[in-house]
């Protein structure tokens, strides 16, 4: 059986020249790259353009990274900035088309499924929606603490912040998210009424 | 001071102190309001850590590597044409070549005796005011050039 070549291998053979190296980096991040694109740029597109060029620009710098930190850090940096540089340049609203799709999705996972994958799925969605009405940066807290399962250290590196800021940070950010799931409950609720 | 909110984000967050985890531990299980708010950040901390990664489009990987592979090695210098080298090195050869045959055809091999000495050169009649004031000129646009490069590679 193959066993994965450890990160610091894979970027050794990709500044060696080796491609597939590369492509295995991109395999094993591209996921959490997009998701946290995805939940600040809150558009797929855009997302997977902003991806794309994360790791484009991760690449022409490779060799800039000094393996002091985790390399996924270091790559959540680049999309933070990245990320943010593409909202500036575009100015988007926070709220965007494509929290119109997952309210419609809301509303058909509430009226036209029951049971507990009905409940599993729905929670989902409304935790989706959530997140996406948060500010870039609360989003951006709030999935790499969840889901890029980082630390308070690690985010404080990405997001060039002290680990104590990224702390309160991400106390308000969940805050946020709990006002808002809120709303959004107490909307459906309104409108069953 | 901190909120009972934040504590028990803290201590579902694995982020509490042991002392803070015995404490509030202590006022989970005996106070209902503690629990109550325990409750439901455990559920929500629940929900928020079992959200699934979302997935890019299956060309993702392919469009990257497209773009990576006309990119140059990261490290090294940009690749070079090899003909411009090759280019540039055959006029060196060539020039030096000439210049040698070039020599060689202006010695009078007929004549015994060969100075070594070098021509002296008379710097007054040489390097006049005019010539030496333009020499400076064309310094200070330069260094003027130079300097605004490196200003504009600062600010940017």
């Amino acid at each position: 059986m193959q066993t994965k070549a450890p990160e610091s291998v894979l970027i050794a053979e990709a500044l060696g020249g080796n491609h597939g190296a590369f492509a295995e980096l991109i395999k094993l991040h591209q996921r959490y790259v997009f998701t946290l694109a995805l939940k600040m740029v809150k558009n797929r597109e855009d997302a997977e353009e902003v991806a794309q060029d994360c790791f484009v620009k991760a690449y022409r710098s490779l060799s800039s990274f000094q393996q002091q930190s985790k390399f996924s850090t270091w790559l959540y940096r680049i999309v933070f900035n990245t990320s943010m540089t593409f909202l500036r340049k575009n100015r988007l609203p926070t709220n965007s088309i494509d929290d119109e799709a997952s309210q419609l999705q809301l509303e058909s996972y509430s009226s036209n499924n029951t049971g507990e994958r009905v409940e599993k799925q729905s929670k989902y969605q409304y935790l989706q929606h959530a997140i996406a009405q948060l500010l870039p940066d609360d989003a951006a807290i709030i999935t790499l603490f969840y889901q890029g399962e980082q630390s308070l250290e690690e985010i404080g590196q990405s997001l060039q912040m002290n680990p104590d800021t990224v702390k309160v940070k991400l106390h308000r950010a969940r805050q946020r998210l709990k006002v808002q799931l809120e709303n959004l409950l107490n909307d459906e609720v309104k409108e069953l009424i | 001071m901190k909120s009972i909110e934040e504590k028990i984000w803290d201590l579902v967050s694995g982020l509490a102190s042991p002392k803070e985890q015995e404490e509030l531990v202590a006022l989970i299980k005996t106070q209902s309001a503690y629990r109550k708010v325990y409750d439901e950040i455990k559920r929500l901390h629940s929900d928020l850590s079992s959200v699934a990664l979302e997935e890019p489009s299956m060309a993702f990987e392919r469009n990257v590597m497209r773009e990576i592979e006309t990119l140059p090695i990261p490290g090294r210098f940009p690749m070079v044409d090899q003909r411009i080298i090759r280019g540039i090195a055959g006029f060196f050869i060539v020039a030096i070549l000439s210049l040698l045959v070039a020599l060689f055809i202006q010695l009078d091999w007929t004549s015994s005796a060969v100075s070594f000495e070098m021509p002296e050169l008379n710097w007054d009649t040489r390097l006049n005011k005019p010539l030496l004031y333009a020499f400076l000129f064309a310094d200070a646009i330069l260094g003027l050039l130079f300097l605004d490069k490196l200003i504009r590679n600062r600010l940017s």
